[in-house]
């Protein structure tokens, strides 16, 4: 019983560091990464702004 | 008591192992979004070089461009804050997708109409279905349960 009690003190005790190593290892996991392909889609979308930003400013009022 | 104590734990763990994947499918959904709305610009761009889309043409249409691109950016802001969807969350992305939705289907309906040579036509326009297309998905992965 006590043996029981400690294993489940133990759990406890590594179950937040555990969930944060999963974490780690799915922003790692390009296939599992949603971060990744944030990060992928908001660089493309920031590139495309600046493109076609600088469009309209080059030819305004032509 | 001890169990319970211990239950709490094992439940947070499952949720963090188990990927979310209305969550990917939403970010799957914005990265084609936005590869495919810089292929638009491009293509529009380059067409507008070559004299084959006017000037006011283009602007129409980097104008709807510009659109996708902000609603874009807002959406995976708003997205690369959470770890699951819940219903208000949704609820803030959909306000984003759904007019430019709209917008999208304005240009495939209207705008196009502007450009006199059919080759770059049908180039933006096959562009612009995929847009609505993972604009869609987008929408219906949120709009799931």
């Amino acid at each position: 019983m006590g043996g029981a009690i400690a294993v489940v003190e133990l759990l406890n005790a590594a179950a937040p560091g555990i969930a944060s190593l999963i974490v780690m290892i799915r922003h790692k996991d390009s296939s599992l990464s949603v971060l990744q392909v944030l990060d992928e889609a908001d660089a493309k979308f920031s590139a495309n702004l600046k493109e076609a930003t600088d469009w309209l400013a080059a030819h305004k009022g032509q | 008591m001890k169990r319970g104590i211990v239950v709490i734990p094992l439940l947070a763990l499952a949720l963090v192992a188990c990927a979310d994947d209305k969550l990917k499918k939403v970010a799957e959904s914005l990265k084609i979004t936005a590869e495919s709305i810089g292929v638009v610009q491009s293509t529009v761009i380059e067409a507008n070089k070559q004299k084959l889309v006017s000037d006011d043409d283009t602007r129409k249409i980097l104008q709807v461009c510009i659109k996708v691109n902000q609603a874009g950016q807002e959406a995976t802001a708003i997205t690369r804050g959470l770890a699951k969807l819940n219903s208000t969350d949704r609820q803030s992305i959909l306000k984003i997708l759904s007019p430019v939705l709209l917008s999208v289907s304005r240009a495939i309906d209207n705008d196009l109409a502007g450009i006199k040579n059919d080759d770059t036509k049908q180039k933006v326009k096959v562009l612009l279905l995929t847009i609505q297309s993972s604009l869609n998905a987008a929408q219906i992965a949120l709009a799931a349960s």
